[in-house]
């Protein structure tokens, strides 16, 4: 549904998006994690035809974000939720999301409807007549959400739906992403939020001008050497964390009476790492195992570039 | 080009209008201050030397070049704001995300300044043109507006004029990021090129 191949966008001497290649399917929630400045914002715009490539192709299905043509087409297909919101505060929510409707040519009773449809979804219609100004930051997100959807569009980018929204109306937005998703449609997810990606996205990818990694949350957690085992001892010794670093050297901290070791197959090695402690005079008092986060994959990726 | 679409904007733009004071305030104190303004100074000019109003004629038919010049100066308020209106609420992002052309903008933007600017300006015309023919009935023995010469003015030289100004600010406030600075650019330029041109 969204392909892109090697598409690069350069400002002046400075490169945003360099050599990106990635491939969304029809239905798929795919999440876009990256620092500030990674060319989040800026591969959404492009692929959004708000700004021109500098090099390098993307279709959004059959269509070429190069082609002024079916850039038309595109923008027909696609639904835009902008970092900043960008609505009329002068005008009221259904003033709004009217405005919207016509340039695509719906009907006045379906866009009624619609407004109707969506307006009630996120708990916004009895304001319906109220000035979007007059909006707290999450009523105008949800607002712009619904503008989004007005044209009841395939694919949806959505850059930072949940920034600066406090947990209950990030909640509803999620949910309401979540609703999205069980009607097929292709979400493109710019998010900081990783616990949000993981909750949300089938794939993520992960950029930093250039782009890191992509995959599910599982396969990169799962890449990122798998679980960690906490053991929990009455005390830590030299000789106890001499005795695990011979079976796992390089994997052991020592956090107060804890030893946290990197594991990729608990089951196979813990009962050894185990036996070894036991062998060195140590006492232990909890076994736990911690897998890895998406944050830790996250991390792990953009402090190594 | 997709009229339905820049209409789309103009109406839009109306709406918002209808509720900023300062846009309201310009288009209707400026062309009454001019029109109602003009009117009582010749009555007192007159009073103060009474001679027939033959002789003022041309004086009238001077002052309605000032109708140009506001035709062209109000459009730096209403453009600029329309413009930079949708560039402080970043509301340009989502519109240019719609099918929405360039084109089909820019046409909303100029009609959506025009059309409030010119009708402004011929309401001042309008209550100048009366307030003179109420004045001067009684002498002349006939109404003296309208005539050819405020038709040549408002239905030629005043639509070009406001239309000029409409777009030149329209070009300045897409260039620039915030209303003062469209204005402080529009006002002085518009108002030489107006003296250069006449």
């Amino acid at each position: 549904m969204i392909d892109a191949e090697n598409l690069t966008r350069k400002f002046d001497e400075i490169t945003a998006v360099d050599d990106l290649t990635l491939h969304i399917g029809e239905g798929e929630v795919f999440g876009f994690l990256g620092p500030n400045g990674a060319g989040k914002t800026t591969t959404v715009r492009m692929l959004a035809g708000l700004i021109s490539k500098t090099s390098g192709t993307a279709r959004i299905g059959e269509y070429d974000i190069g082609n002024s043509e079916d850039m038309q087409k595109i923008r027909r297909m696609i639904g835009l939720l902008p970092e900043n919101v960008g609505l009329y505060e002068a005008l009221s929510a259904y003033q709004n999301l009217d405005y919207y409707g016509r340039f695509y040519k719906i009907s006045k009773e379906q866009r009624q409807e619609r407004i109707e449809y969506f307006l009630k979804m996120l708990g916004l219609w009895d304001q319906k007549d109220l000035s979007a100004g007059k909006f707290s930051k999450g009523m105008k997100q949800k607002l712009a959400i619904a503008r989004a959807l007005i044209h009841d569009p395939k694919i949806l980018f959505l850059d930072e739906p949940t920034a600066n929204l406090d947990p209950e109306a990030a909640k509803t937005v999620r949910d309401f992403i979540l609703e999205l998703k069980r009607e097929n449609r292709t979400i493109f997810l710019n998010t900081h939020l990783l616990s949000e990606a993981e909750k949300l996205c089938d794939r993520v990818g992960i950029i930093k001008t250039k782009l890191l990694a992509v995959d599910t949350p599982e396969n990169l957690i799962q890449s990122l050497s798998g679980t960690k085992t906490v053991i929990q001892l009455e005390i830590v010794n030299d000789k106890i964390i001499m005795a695990v670093e011979k079976l796992k050297s390089g994997e052991v901290e020592v956090i107060d009476n804890k030893l946290v070791i990197n594991v990729i197959d608990p089951e196979l090695e813990n009962p050894d790492i185990l036996k070894a402690i036991q062998s060195a005079g140590g006492r232990i008092q909890l076994v736990n195992e911690v897998k890895s986060t998406l944050e830790e994959v996250y991390l792990n990726y953009v402090r190594r570039e | 080009m997709d009229f339905e679409n820049a209409w789309n904007v103009v109406s839009k733009d109306f709406a918002i209008f209808k509720n900023k004071k300062s846009i309201l305030y310009t288009l209707t104190i400026f062309p009454l201050a001019v029109g109602i303004g003009f009117t009582i100074i010749l009555l007192l000019i007159h009073n103060a030397s009474p001679s027939p109003y033959t002789t003022y004629i041309p004086a009238f038919n001077g002052l309605l070049f000032w109708f140009i010049i506001l035709a062209a100066i109000i459009p730096t308020a209403v453009a600029s704001y329309s413009v930079m209106g949708e560039k402080v609420e970043k509301t340009l992002e989502p519109l240019m995300a719609t099918p929405l052309t360039d084109g089909e903008i820019i046409l909303g933007k100029i009609l959506s300044a025009f059309i409030p600017c010119i009708l402004a300006t011929y309401l001042g015309a309008i209550i100048f043109m009366i307030g003179i023919d109420i004045i001067t009935f009684q002498q002349l023995g006939y109404i003296l507006y309208p005539n050819w010469t405020a038709a040549v003015f408002l239905l030629i030289a005043t639509p070009l004029a406001c239309l000029f100004g409409t777009e030149f600010n329209t070009l300045i406030s897409i260039r620039v990021s915030d209303v003062r600075t469209a204005q402080s650019y529009g006002v002085p330029y518009i108002f030489l090129y107006l003296l250069y041109l006449f």
